[in-house]
């Protein structure tokens, strides 16, 4: 199935890129996900903090993503 | 902002239905604004960038923002911010982009009929926005280095420690 991921900040910048599209297992976790991101495009940040989102919603990473869903990288945030 | 009487004032432009703008914030609109008839206290944050963080001289910052759930996340504050106290009006702008020394980077707003409960939502929201509100800093400094911070880690040239 298809996801997007969503990068934004440093995680955005190491990357080089702030949204793309992957073709990922049916059913599989924002954990699983996570881990695959973060060991190839982010392996300079591989350990640093950082929460889920999908849809725009803060989730766990057993959450299971589904076709067309949006998953946010969300790194400690910043605003105030 | 109008003095409807009701909670659904705590945006500055209705029509926009935003938490977030790119725009200068001014105070003044917001000030002036009469509370409602029933609101005894009005307590107001206003955040400013200052000019050095963690010892650097900063020249200018870049808020970068999600903005689709940053503005859902601010709804879901306020929400619970009426679940937790009697509040005649909450009003809560970000901005994002790049911003200069001494401009407001956030306003929090809120009308109750007692102080009590204007200052104690009041702090709540604005912690609960810089903890739970996809919004990013970057600090550009004086010496043309720039970097990512935030409350619980400080990232320089893509270095996080």
């Amino acid at each position: 199935m298809k996801i997007q991921i969503l990068l934004f900040a440093h995680l955005r910048e190491a990357a080089g890129f702030e949204m793309k599209t992957l073709e990922v297992t049916a059913g599989s976790t924002v954990g699983a996900i996570a881990r695959n991101v973060f060991s190839t495009t982010l392996k300079k940040f591989s350990g640093s903090p950082v929460r889920f989102a999908v849809n725009e919603d803060f989730v766990s990473e057993e959450t299971r993503l589904r076709e067309g869903d949006g998953l946010a990288f969300i790194p400690p945030v910043a605003g105030g | 902002m109008k003095a409807t009487g009701s909670l659904s004032f705590h945006r500055l432009r209705e029509d926009e239905m935003t938490f977030v703008t790119d725009k200068p914030i001014s105070l003044d609109k917001l000030v002036s604004a009469k509370p409602n008839d029933s609101s005894g206290a009005r307590a107001i944050f206003v955040g400013y960038v200052r000019d050095k963080i963690s010892g650097k001289r900063v020249k200018k910052l870049f808020y970068e923002c999600y903005p689709p759930m940053a503005e859902k996340q601010i709804e879901v504050i306020v929400e619970e911010a009426k679940k937790s106290w009697d509040l005649e009006n909450i009003f809560v702008l970000h901005r994002i982009g790049w911003l200069e020394i001494g401009e407001i980077a956030v306003v929090v707003m809120v009308d109750s009929a007692h102080r009590k409960g204007a200052f104690a939502a009041c702090e709540s929201i604005i912690d609960s926005v810089k903890k739970d509100v996809p919004i990013w800093k970057k600090e550009i400094y004086a010496d043309e280095t720039d970097g990512w911070v935030s409350v619980e880690l400080k990232c320089e040239a893509n270095v996080c420690k």
